[in-house]
């Protein structure tokens, strides 16, 4: 074996990955929707309920083809079209059940869903054992995939076809699938096709799911139908881009969990490429997790920050304002300054320091001054406290001595819209309930 | 003489066998501005989706402008209530809008530019231009009945049943959506409004529609806006046929 071979090795890896592609792509696409319509376990139900109709279409396949053909664990593509046929009986008949079962009686949606798939699931496991018997049938591909029993194009060729079949009905039927998604009872006033829409979903989920059985297997596909999905609904807000990052996303994985197997075999760590996709899929959503601009714990965790900062500034800018008075008049301590709000002084320091910069305040030898843009600022944010507790006492009713605290905490939050409603509200005054002017 | 634009006959609707809605009869005039109003569980929205053809009729039926629904759905626009959809929804303010365009253009058809300016200046009207590219979760819900508003606009309707367009809205929106009711009127168009609030009943409809389970009464508001009328709708508690739906339920569902 060359260098190169050991990186990839045209002969053997270029199916695999293109099936991991395929089916990544595919199953990234559909998903997507129906995690947007709140109905991702679907994918999970129907890759459990299509057992029966697979080992069906074996048995059903070993009754009337010869057997001899038999070269790979769905055989020959004769038996696939059987075992095709019977798995997508079996997922259409259970998706319809589920519905069938919540419309017309008291079960809910969750439930029924949990009751139709391990019963088909559990009839798939024991007719896989009639078939396993007289076949040899690798019972374990079922359930984990086995991406590296694909040898040639014919085995990738239903994927290929489903695939095609996926990307067109999404460029032809977006905007039904868009409207049927996010709004059901609009797309029906509309007079749009809703139940052709979702039954040509459906049979898509099914078809895909099937194809893509023997590569990853009845449990693995789910981690490909949910997790580039919920990594592009992390990333973006429309509808769009979250099908395309969710198909990019899919082959992603699907790539990289691929080359990763090739890579950790030429050192000697034999591992399984399905599920090695599946382990990428998962980090690229650890990433989009902690990472995602808007959404991500970081931007949140950063965002909060930020906001607790901008208080202690605002605080520690009210604080030089009770105490020493508008620009020039006295100065204030440090230590006076955080003693007022109960801080030790220490936890202003950084807040003095951005104030300072930002020449909100400055510091001479006989303490902290508020500058013209401070006083201007805190004017701003006391004007808000003194107008939210006048608020709070002429039209909530609250006592005087109860509101300076709930006043403290909402002045920061106050938008200048809010700011202009309450003054129109209370009639612009010029003194609080305490008797002190309203800045 | 041209056919009325919404014409209801001996309706009754029924969840779960029971009916909710009974012996329906209203022929309502062009142009009309119709407050429907009646207390809570009266079959208000039940009636709208009757109109709509999204349910299926105990017996009775509707026509617009002489013709079962299916065939006039270009006709009515329809605006359910706020809380009907997921406003999480990864979609754009105004690509919820232009979903107003979808009934106008075929299968396999996407908007084109002149759906896209309809769409724009009907969230133009609603006064949400700014906000077109926001995503619909960062909207407050006055915001979000706007937007809900200017899709149905956008689908250029000649008759439309909203759904509380009113509730829960703050005080811009609720102008915003008077002067919009308004202008619609002057344009001709038929409008039926599920209301809640009496007190600006009167001063926002032409007509009313009052109902409970049944309808009380249905004329122009100086004529049916009277306190014996509206006590007919609110007051009582309707016992007889409470009861009367309770039992056609469990005969019917074999329940007891």
């Amino acid at each position: 074996m060359t260098a190169a071979e050991l990186w990839f090795d045209w002969d053997i890896d270029t199916w695999p990955l293109l099936m991991a592609l395929l089916v990544g792509m595919s199953c990234g696409l559909l998903g997507a929707v129906f995690l947007v319509r709140h109905t991702a376990l679907l994918g999970d139900a129907v890759s459990h309920s299509v057992l029966p109709g697979i080992a069906g279409g074996l048995l059903l396949a070993g009754i009337v083809l010869d057997r001899n053909e038999e070269e790979h664990v769905f055989g020959t593509s004769a038996t696939m079209l059987f075992i095709l046929a019977g798995a997508l009986v079996a997922g259409l008949a259970s998706t319809m059940l589920i519905e069938a079962l919540h419309r017309h009686s008291r079960i809910k949606p969750d439930t029924a869903l949990g009751a139709v798939f391990p019963a088909f699931f559990a009839i798939g496991v024991i007719l896989i054992r009639l078939a396993a018997r007289d076949a040899h049938f690798d019972q374990d591909c079922v359930f984990y995939g086995s991406l590296e029993v694909i040898g040639e194009f014919s085995q990738v060729m239903p994927t290929l076809l489903c695939s095609i079949l996926v990307i067109l009905f999404f460029l032809g039927f977006y905007k039904e699938i868009l409207i049927t998604s996010f709004d059901r009872q609009l797309s029906g006033t509309l007079g749009l096709p809703v139940g052709l829409v979702n039954l040509l979903l459906t049979s898509l989920l099914v078809l895909a799911i099937v194809v893509a059985f023997e590569a990853v297997g009845a449990i693995l596909v789910i981690a490909l139908l949910i997790i580039p999905a919920a990594t592009a609904q992390l990333l973006s807000y429309r509808f769009n881009r979250v099908l395309i990052l969710s198909a990019l996303f899919g082959l992603s994985a699907a790539f990289l969990g691929s080359w990763m197997t090739i890579l950790l075999e030429a050192v000697n760590f034999e591992t399984a490429r399905a599920p090695t996709v599946a382990v990428v899929a998962g980090l690229q959503f650890l990433l989009a997790l902690v990472f995602s601009p808007e959404q991500g714990l970081l931007a949140q965790a950063l965002r909060k920050r930020a906001l607790e900062s901008r208080i202690l500034e605002e605080n520690l800018l009210g604080s030089v304002y009770r105490l020493g008075g508008t620009p020039r008049a006295e100065a204030v301590t440090l230590e006076e300054a955080a003693a007022r709000l109960g801080y030790p002084p220490e936890k202003l320091a950084a807040a003095l320091r951005r104030c300072r910069i930002r020449g909100e305040l400055t510091v001479e030898s006989e303490g902290i001054l508020l500058t013209e843009e401070g006083s201007e600022k805190v004017g701003g944010i006391i004007r808000g406290h003194r107008l939210w507790e006048s608020y709070m006492i002429h039209e909530m009713g609250a006592a005087s001595d109860h509101v300076h605290d709930a006043a403290d905490h909402i002045e920061h939050h106050l938008q200048p819209a809010l700011v202009k409603e309450l003054e129109k509200l209370l009639g612009n005054p010029d003194l609080d309930p305490h008797g002190s002017e309203i800045p | 003489m041209t056919a009325s634009p919404i014409e209801i006959h001996d309706l009754t609707v029924s969840y779960d066998q029971k009916p909710v809605l009974w012996n329906i009869d209203i022929e309502i005039p062009e142009g009309a501005l119709v407050g429907i109003i009646g207390p809570n569980g009266a079959g208000k929205s039940t009636l709208l989706k009757s109109v709509m053809g999204l349910l299926d009729l105990s017996s009775g039926w509707v026509k617009i402008y002489g013709e079962p629904i299916e065939r006039q759905r270009a006709t009515v626009g329809y605006i359910p209530q706020r809380e009907e959809v997921d406003w999480d929804f990864p979609i754009t303010v105004s690509d919820l809008v232009l979903m107003g365009r979808y009934g106008h253009l075929g299968l396999l058809r996407r908007p084109a530019a002149a759906d896209r300016e309809i769409a724009a200046q009907a969230l133009e009207k609603v006064g949400m231009t700014a906000f077109a590219d926001r995503q619909i979760s960062n909207l407050s819900g006055g915001q979000q009945q706007r937007i809900f508003l200017a899709r149905a606009l956008a689908q250029e309707s000649r008759v439309y049943l909203m759904d509380e367009p009113f509730a829960g809205v703050d005080a811009t929106t609720e102008k915003t959506i008077v002067k919009l009711l308004e202008q619609m009127r002057s344009e001709k168009r038929t409008l039926l409004v599920v209301h809640h609030d009496l007190q600006t009943a009167s001063e926002y409809f032409d007509h009313l529609l009052l109902l409970n389970r049944r309808l009380v009464a249905f004329g122009p508001t100086g004529e049916v806006f009277t306190e014996d009328l509206l006590r007919k709708t609110y007051g009582g508690h309707l016992t007889v046929l409470s009861q009367a739906g309770e039992a056609i339920r469990q005969s019917k569902s074999g329940k007891k």
